[in-house]
């Protein structure tokens, strides 16, 4: 086992204490917050090479949401932190009845490539914050940027707790194999299994941050032009590769006749007439994304885009028309440039179309009446749901960010973050004295006793008042 | 496999038809639920008495007064925990709807346990059906008459396709483990909960496990050694041990060892009188493999009180073993019996070490007249729950998350608890169409100028 030595080293910093005080996690955490703004230049460069992302994107994705969170976090912590005073019964009026936040121990964050920072510190704040020590298992995809993290990281944060693994996906296997106290995981559904599998030989608590194909539902009553701009613009940040992106498009075929001009106008407005001499536009992060991606082109029509650059990994960015269910776009994640529009005649034949996939990470509609936002919102499952835009639920750290069934289990961003890596201790202080209030639940039990017992435990339910 | 299939298939298609989802439905099968723990309390009892030779009043007041007090507080705190939660909004989103919404996962398992074999399948199923969930319910087949009798009962008063009991042992539950849910609660042992979370894996469902394993009970010097003892024996022999948060073993000093052990002798003559056996109110082991099992614990050991024990009726007496030592048999797992081990102890520090070199304990206990020891040894250590100058109450209080950590489980449940861990919560982000302009700082053509703004 070639991480038992590493593990068992951050095992007992852990259990020296040391990472449990607020002012050394307020230590830690602005240190993060240094290694931002010193690397902001390397980290800006290192994800241009990796993926040709977008200094913009890159700054708010890597840099400002990740200093959102921490200053979120900095700001609250001492708060988050304290002992919950939980409302008693009659029984506990003269105890103490709180929640504990207790850190897990020695956690573990396996992050992607597509926001290779990001995705790997937003857990690490809350991880820090709760007083855990942590492996920080970034992607070997985004090669660059796991060189920047693995050569840099240590120079900020206490190498006896926090420690950097790289590799490919034996040394994540072998890494899995150790005892951690929590797995944060974020990626692909099947190795969400193979994390989740693994971490039950140890019992180990995880939190899986996946994927799907998320709907976009645009109805008829809608500001064509802005839903055109809102929606291009989630689609190709990042070239498309992000969990959150709409994945395709549920409209009427009038709808899509209209859209489609709108598109065209929102990508040139967006990227020039031709996107590849664009500096905002990214791309695939690797020959066999690209490849992938190539063959997902074989659906519907090309309607908008289709260019491909194979030696720069460019694809253009793409809306496809007329795709069928059956079409290869439609059989998995895009994670790409390319917006599938599949037509549907009304919006209750695109819930029932949305109703009978796996339940996606993010769910979209777009439509000036707000009650049909709402019936798709109701009639419907996904982690989170945004309406009338894309991706921005995300950015909003009071919300918090998960999937359910195949995109994912538990939740994080701001607080939530925190509590995914607290172990929530329910904790009863009682009276010494007091003594004969215990005797109705001693033996010999008599009649009288469990008339006590009943009377002072029992909760009775209020009457539902009869005027109203 | 087919059984199991065409069960959960139909949970599965009624979830979807919408009909577990209104307020008014989930309340509706609550009250159905109150209905019948006091229509069938007869039967109930019956049921735990047949099974764990349960007395009618610890049968009632762990078992029944708990489902009642559950219910009560769920149904009339249903609408306010459904209620979608706003959030605090930032500056781009001020005149948007943020929210988080609760909505039901679709269908849950619950599998219970033999001890308390009512109220491990009620409680948790009382918080899946008011998150609007469609429950199947598995009850412990090692109590099999309550196991029958909630097979019985749960169709009789709930909708029959939405909330259907299986019965059965291990190939039954191996069956039903392969079929796909959207929550698991699982209470029982280590062992199992490492099974039904790797079928879990498969599925991508999440799981609470309540497990167990050996919670300490450490007595300070410093503390009123006759209150302690009472409270500690209540806890310890309740159910003949056999309860997950039992104090399973106590640390303390040499010095008040003795005394610690003939404050339990009087104790247990005031709770059960000088026949043990006699004493309505005193439970037996549940079956022959598992009083085999607490018996061989007590072997090599120095019996301080008790240790008498009966085959036949599965009895074995209220048993306290001094200066045992750590590597012995009964101090490697989880003892749930009505034996109680005394491991001595030098120090604070001493037993903090020794508590922190084992698992993670459900429960763990302290008692002492100093409140900073006891903050400092909650402090100090990791539990699932913790209670201080008692034992076992910190599950009686619905406020508290009830739950283990490490090997002693994940996940927790208990009144809004429940309701959380059974729910999505789903994050909400509703704009307007309008108000376009706002959005132009983050399209491209990126520029430093909208960076620097």
């Amino acid at each position: 086992n070639p991480y038992a030595g590493l593990v068992s080293h951050l095992r007992a910093s852990w259990l020296s204490g040391k990472t449990r005080p607020m002012e050394y996690r307020v230590a830690q955490l602005e240190a993060l917050g240094r290694f931002l703004d010193d690397k902001k230049q390397e980290i800006l460069e290192a994800t241009e090479l990796d993926m040709g992302k977008p200094s913009f994107e890159a700054f708010f994705s890597e840099i400002l949401l990740c200093k959102n969170e921490l200053n979120v976090t900095l700001n609250n912590l001492c708060h988050w932190m304290k002992d919950e005073h939980v409302d008693k019964n009659l029984v506990m009026q003269l105890d103490s009845a709180f929640i504990r936040k207790d850190p897990y121990g020695v956690v573990l964050i396996i992050a992607p490539w597509n926001y290779p920072i990001h995705l790997f510190l937003v857990p690490l704040i809350g991880a820090i914050a709760a007083g855990n020590c942590a492996i920080i298992k970034p992607s070997e995809i985004s090669k660059n940027t796991e060189r920047l993290i693995a050569e840099t990281l240590s120079c900020y944060l206490d190498n006896d707790c926090f420690a950097v693994v790289t590799g490919g996906v034996p040394e994540t296997t072998r890494l899995l194999e150790n005892k951690f106290d929590y797995i944060f995981f974020t990626g692909i559904p099947p190795v969400g299994r193979i994390v989740m599998t693994a971490a039950a030989k140890h019992l180990t608590p995880v939190t899986l941050e996946l994927g799907g194909k998320n709907p976009c539902y645009v109805s008829d009553t809608c500001d064509i032009s802005n839903v055109a701009r809102r929606v291009a613009w989630g689609r190709f940040f990042n070239a498309g590769q992000t969990c959150i992106a709409p994945d395709y498009l549920l409209c009427t075929i009038e709808m899509q006749e209209k859209l489609m001009p709108a598109l065209r106008e929102a990508i040139t407005e967006f990227f020039g007439p031709n996107p590849q001499e664009s500096p905002d536009f990214g791309r695939i992060v690797s020959d066999k994304q690209f490849q992938r991606l190539r063959a997902l082109l074989g659906s519907g029509r090309v309607a908008i885009g289709g260019q491909m650059d194979e030696a720069e990994r460019y694809i253009a960015p793409t809306v496809l028309a007329d795709v069928l269910p059956s079409d290869p776009a439609m059989q998995e994640e895009i994670f790409g440039p390319i917006l599938p529009i599949v037509v549907i005649a009304n919006m209750d034949e695109a819930i029932d179309f949305i109703n009978a996939r796996p339940r996606p990470l993010a769910l979209y509609t777009f439509s000036c009446d707000s009650k049909i936002v709402n019936q798709v919102l109701e009639r419907t499952s996904s982690g989170g749901f945004c309406g009338n835009d894309t991706l921005m639920h995300v950015t909003l750290t009071s919300l918090p960010f998960g999937g359910i069934g195949n995109s994912g289990l538990g939740k994080y961003h701001g607080k939530f973050t925190f509590d995914t890596f607290s172990h929530h201790r329910g904790c009863l202080h009682r009276n010494m004295g007091l003594e004969t209030l215990n005797t109705p639940r001693y033996p010999p039990y008599t009649q009288q006793k469990l008339g006590v017992l009943t009377a002072t435990f029992e909760v009775k339910r209020r009457g539902t008042c009869t005027l109203l | 496999m087919e059984r199991m299939q065409q069960i959960v298939g139909r949970a599965r298609a009624a979830f979807n038809s919408g009909r577990s989802r209104p307020l008014e439905f989930r309340i509706q099968q609550l009250k159905a639920l109150v209905r019948m723990v006091q229509e069938k309390e007869k039967e109930i009892l019956a049921a735990l008495k047949a099974d764990l030779n349960k007395c009618g009043h610890n049968a009632y007041s762990h078992e029944i007064l708990g489902v009642l007090g559950e219910l009560a507080l769920t149904m009339e705190k249903l609408p306010s925990w459904a209620a979608p939660q706003p959030v605090k909004k930032n500056l781009l989103t001020m005149r948007d709807e943020a929210y988080i919404g609760y909505e039901p996962l679709g269908v849950v398992l619950v599998i219970g346990a033999w001890n308390y074999p009512f109220v491990l399948v009620m409680q948790p199923l009382i918080g899946a059906i008011a998150a609007g969930n469609a429950v199947v319910v598995k009850p412990s087949e090692v109590s099999g008459n309550t196991a029958r009798l909630v097979a019985e009962l749960l169709p009789q008063y709930l909708d029959k396709e939405l909330y259907p009991v299986v019965t059965g042992g291990v190939p039954e539950t191996t069956e039903l483990l392969t079929q796909r849910f959207d929550h698991i609660l699982y209470t029982g042992n280590t062992a199992v909960g490492k099974i039904v979370m790797a079928a879990a894996a498969k599925h991508l469902t999440p799981v609470t496990l309540e497990l167990g394993g050996k919670s300490p009970c450490y007595i300070d010097k410093d503390c009123d050694l006759a209150v302690a003892c009472r409270r500690i024996t209540w806890g310890k022999f309740m159910n003949c041990g056999q309860t997950c948060i039992a104090p399973d073993y106590i640390l303390c000093d040499p010095s008040i060892q003795g005394k610690v052990v003939e404050n339990i002798r009087e104790t247990l003559k005031e709770f059960y009188g000088e026949d043990v056996k006699s004493s309505p109110d005193y439970e037996r082991i549940i079956n022959e493999h598992h009083f085999k099992r607490v018996k061989s614990l007590l072997e090599g050991q120095k019996i301080a009180l008790g240790g008498e024990t009966d085959e036949a009726s599965c009895f074995i007496a209220p048993t306290v073993l001094t200066d045992v030592s750590p590597e012995s048999k009964v101090m490697e797992e989880e003892i749930f019996g009505p034996v109680l081990p005394i491991v001595t102890v030098k120090s604070v520090e001493e037993a903090i070490e020794f508590i922190n070199g084992r698992e993670k304990p459900l429960a763990l206990y302290v008692f002492s007249n100093n409140k900073q020891l006891i903050k400092r040894i909650i402090s100090e250590t990791s539990s699932g729950g913790v209670t201080g100058n008692d034992v076992i109450m910190h599950y009686f209080l619905s406020t508290l998350p009830f739950g283990g950590v490490g090997h002693s489980g994940m996940g927790a449940y208990h009144g809004k608890h429940s309701f959380e861990t059974f729910s999505h919560r789903r994050a909400c982000l509703i704009k307007d169409l309008k108000m376009e302009s706002t959005n132009k700082m983050r399209y491209p053509p990126g520029s430093q100028k909208k960076v620097d703004w």
